[in-house]
């Protein structure tokens, strides 16, 4: 499981809904960095961060995963 | 587990690792050991909830692996790194202190915060008597604080997963507008109502909104509490801090507290959460003393952490 430059991006600016609380809240805060500065290091960044999330708590996440995967 | 302080005592000594509530009085007395506290004298208690100072409210671990730790407002952001990769930290942080304001309104971007399990509340007292302290209690050194928090680190074992939750029995209003702020904080002036700038009192009063109703913060599919703390001379207080680029609306109104509760926690009568707290605002507003809860017994709080502060929430902990 791997979140894309291009999925990270859709889903700062889109309105995409996650179960896991933890990802929710942490995916508003890059929402709010990503407004500020939406450069190609913060979207990097905010990639990142999505991706050390992902890798801890893969089991959790399978289902938003799932739907990150159709974006 | 609702406990005597002789009963409380006697567990200490023995050598159990707890998470105590109570009054400041009856902490400040209980003996070292492997415990923290935090103040309240508002409990869910099994049968019902209950506004007690003579008793204390325990929750016991089973695990071996722990820490103790205080922070202070300049430490705070230390919290969930210090925290276990696999486990989860009960943080107490005392109501209205420099530390309460630093982590409601900083925690969301404090080092590895959303990739530990962390959770707490904000520590009070009785809102009818005056003189009281909010404290966090490091157990091991019956250290009180009434300007630091404390953290109770747990390491589960490497075959449990550890899962923050929270109940909220509040959702947007669909019918109200969207409400956002430019100034961050506890307090604020001014907001944007569909994107007009109004200032929110004024808001509040001539739409005659309840304000015993929290905004509710859209966080991709999450509902997240702000509750309404006062109005004064036109400045709006809240119990936790708004922030910018989040859409809040008011939450819709729920006609029966006490039957919302337990018709939304009917879903989880099976969970055994290792770690529950619920919001005085909800004790209150819902007039719950007396009135069974069937689920989540744990102490009744001043705001509530799951990861950052929420406000008029149930948050627990499954360990599976």
């Amino acid at each position: 499981m791997n979140i894309t430059l291009e999925q990270a991006e859709k889903i700062l600016k889109g309105d995409l809904p996650f179960s896991l609380l933890g990802f929710s809240m942490m995916i508003a805060r890059l929402k709010n960095t990503y407004a500020k500065d939406p450069s190609q290091t913060t979207l990097q960044t905010c990639a990142d961060e999505m991706n050390s999330f992902l890798r801890k708590f893969k089991g959790a996440m399978a289902n938003d995963y799932s739907a990150i995967a159709r974006l | 587990m609702f406990m005597t302080f002789d009963e409380v005592s006697k567990k200490i000594v023995g050598g159990a690792l707890l998470h105590v509530a109570g009054t400041e009085t009856l902490l400040k007395k209980l003996p070292k050991g492997s415990w923290v506290g935090g103040s309240t004298e508002y409990f869910m208690a099994k049968g019902g909830g209950k506004v007690s100072n003579d008793c204390l409210f325990v929750t016991e671990f089973p695990y071996e692996g722990f820490s103790i730790s205080s922070y202070g407002a300049a430490e705070i952001e230390n919290v969930a790194a210090d925290a276990f990769d696999n486990g989860f930290s009960i943080v107490i942080v005392p109501f209205d202190s420099a530390v309460h304001k630093k982590y409601a309104e900083n925690a969301s971007g404090f080092k590895d915060m959303f990739l530990k399990n962390i959770v707490g509340w904000i520590s009070g007292m009785n809102l009818g008597t005056s003189g009281q302290t909010p404290i966090a209690v490091d157990g091991a050194t019956t250290t009180a604080y009434a300007d630091k928090a404390v953290a109770l680190h747990l390491k589960v074992p490497d075959d449990k997963t550890v899962a923050v939750n929270m109940i909220n029995i509040f959702a947007q209003d669909e019918n109200s507008p969207v409400i956002e702020f430019e100034e961050e904080g506890f307090s604020v002036t001014k907001c944007l109502v569909d994107g007009k700038e109004t200032v929110l009192a004024d808001y509040l009063a001539q739409n005659g909104i309840d304000t015993k109703l929290p905004l509710v913060g859209n966080y991709s599919g999450h509902g997240v509490n702000i509750s309404f703390k006062s109005i004064e001379n036109g400045v709006v207080n809240f119990y936790a801090p708004v922030f910018s680029g989040i859409k809040y609306k008011m939450a819709k109104g729920i006609p029966n507290y006490e039957k919302e509760f337990n018709s939304r926690i009917e879903g989880f009568k099976d969970t055994n959460a290792a770690f529950s707290c619920n919001c005085v605002l909800n004790f209150l507003y819902g007039e719950l003393e007396g009135k069974q809860i069937d689920a989540f017994a744990g102490p009744i709080t001043f705001g509530e952490i799951a990861y950052q502060l929420v406000n008029q929430t149930l948050v627990y902990v499954t360990v599976n």
